[in-house]
């Protein structure tokens, strides 16, 4: 048995407990910037993103609705950063939100993602979301356990 | 240079030299410096990452860059203080090779161990954490730390590595969804609707974001109590009495007050355990559930409905839960206890003396509560005094736990 959990990028998906993902989708904010500044063209950790997104949603090539793949908990961390980064009177659809998310791994996956800089900067956003919303989730979770009954 | 970006580099910098102050210090095993070289790397990581920042980039992405550099030192700060405590004098360095050895024969022979006194009461496991793949991090509570009858608690946060290991949350959390989801139409929609009346019953049914933002939280309870309920059968398949045993004496009779909304209530735990106990065939003393206080349930209103949904929906698991620990224990090489060793262990130490051969850390463990317990133990042992009774006990439970290690040990290499 492998103690590990799927550690394979190419197969790995979004998981809000990944200590990691923040870290990860901060760092894809950073290369987008840079990227958008012609600062450099590093796109490791936006690949990598790319492919957690994609192997987070099962998509059927015979038309049928999109799937999550993911927890239950992830799935609303991805809502609420997704939501974040598209600002007020965002879907409340998990279907919509799905297609978004898809919308946002094929840009961040695109072989030229500079090529539409409006949908790069909103891939950019999304990453700072995302990062903030798994931080927000798992600091929901620690204040849940309070560490000692004086200590402040 | 934007300040914020410097501090952030000046703060990863720090910890990173802490690292390697801290790799000077005198393990008693290799476990702790291998988890130190993996921060090490994951902390020059975080600088190369914090260097890529421009100051010209836009605030926002400064501002998650430095902010997820913060978070990262929240986290890894006590991990790092963990690792120091493993090296106290004050653990029992004599369980570290037989629980590493069990730890192995459960999670694979790759798994690496850190047990450490804790300055916390309650034993805890640190998991998920993503630098240190295949790591287990045990904290047991430092005024207990080198008391061999309360090993059978690091069990229970076993049972945490393996839920992990075992990816159960993904297993049962759609078990979960779909039982938190049919609890609240089905059963408790009046009082749903009555607190949340913006959400229509169609929001829960259609899977809508808006309704998701309620259920998860009872969601997240149900599921962080499943994994507890979990961890206390598997403490109990792994350890046996010794387990309610070393259980009872931590926490009995409980602690007044609200109860903890990521574990079932007391008076459920308990009876979760006897549920355990009867398929696992484990014996337990009439009077074991009465020795536990009932705890308060939450008077928020909105938090004590979210609770006992998620409630119902953990107890309902109970069963799954114990065929799964069975099947992990059918398809490992897990020791159970054997009355007839704890009796040959038992004998021993009636004569105040170790054993003389191998046996399992289980049969041992049993071994000694079963003395523990046993008020006419050494009565006609003038030399060990009262008063030194429990001292002397540990004392030949530890060197039983290193006498039949050495055994393994030259079993290994003939």
């Amino acid at each position: 048995m492998s103690y590990a959990l799927e550690t394979d990028p190419a197969r790995k998906g979004l998981r809000a407990l990944d200590l990691e993902l923040p870290l990860l989708a901060s760092e894809a904010a950073i290369d987008i910037d840079n990227l958008l500044s012609n600062r450099s063209k590093e796109l490791t950790a936006i690949r990598l993103l790319a492919d957690q997104l994609k192997n987070s949603i099962e998509i059927s090539s015979s038309g049928a609705p999109l799937r999550s793949l993911m927890d239950p908990a992830t799935l609303t961390v991805l809502g609420d950063a997704v939501a974040r980064a598209a600002g007020e009177g965002y879907t409340k659809k998990i279907d919509d939100l799905l297609a978004e998310a898809v919308k946002i791994g094929t840009e961040l996956s695109s072989d030229d993602p500079t090529k539409n800089i409006t949908e790069l900067e909103r891939a950019r956003d999304f990453c700072v979301a995302l990062s903030m919303a798994v931080v927000a989730y798992h600091k929901s979770i620690s204040d849940l356990s309070p560490q000692h009954p004086f200590r402040r | 240079m934007d300040i914020t970006i410097d501090h952030a580099r000046k703060r990863i910098a720090a910890i990173r030299a802490e690292i390697e102050r801290l790799k000077q210090s005198e393990f008693p095993y290799t476990h702790p410096r291998d988890a130190l070289d993996q921060l090490g790397k994951m902390f020059e990581r975080q600088q190369a990452v914090l260097e890529k920042v421009s100051p010209n980039a836009p605030a926002s992405v400064i501002f998650t860059a430095c902010s997820t550099s913060v978070y990262q030192l929240f986290v890894y700060v006590p991990i790092l203080g963990f690792i120091l405590r493993s090296a106290n004098v004050r653990n029992a360095f004599e369980t570290y090779a037989p629980l590493l050895r069990l730890t192995r024969s459960i999670l694979g022979p790759d798994t690496k161990l850190i047990i450490s006194s804790e300055w916390a009461y309650s034993p805890h496991v640190y998991q998920s954490i993503t630098d240190l793949p295949g790591f287990v991090l045990i904290g047991l509570p430092a005024p207990e730390s080198a008391n061999p009858l309360l090993i059978p608690l690091a069990g229970h946060e076993l049972g945490h590595a393996v839920w992990k290991a075992e990816n159960y949350s993904t297993k049962f959390g759609k078990q979960i969804e779909d039982g938190i989801l049919k609890e609240i139409t089905n059963n408790r929609w009046k009082e749903y609707e009555a607190l949340f009346p913006q959400v229509k019953k169609e929001h829960y049914l259609n899977n809508d974001i808006i309704a998701r933002t309620i259920w998860i939280a009872a969601y997240t309870y149900a599921l962080r109590q499943a994994e507890e309920i979990f961890c206390d059968i598997f403490g109990m398949r792994l350890f046996s009495e010794a387990y309610l045993r070393a259980f009872e004496y931590l926490i009995a009779p409980g602690v007044p007050g609200e109860r903890s909304v990521l574990y079932p209530n007391m008076e459920r735990r308990v009876l979760h355990l006897m549920e355990a106990a009867k398929a696992l065939t484990v014996s337990v003393e009439a009077t074991f559930t009465s020795r536990f206080k009932a705890e308060d349930e939450p008077r928020e209103s909105t938090t004590k409905l979210l609770v006992s949904t998620a409630d119902a929906v953990s107890a309902a698991l109970v069963p799954d839960l114990i065929t799964q620990v069975l099947d992990i224990a059918l398809s490992r090489v897990i020791p159970q206890r054997a009355f007839a060793k704890v009796e040959e262990v038992c004998a021993g130490f009636g004569k105040v003396i170790p054993t003389t051969m191998a046996y399992s850390v289980t049969d041992i463990l049993n071994a000694g509560w079963s003395c523990y317990l046993n008020d006419d133990l050494w009565k006609n042992y003038q030399q060990v005094q009262e008063e030194n009774r429990g001292r002397v006990l540990k004392d030949l439970m530890l060197k039983s736990l290193e006498v039949s290690e050495a055994f393994e040990r030259s079993r290994e290499v003939q």
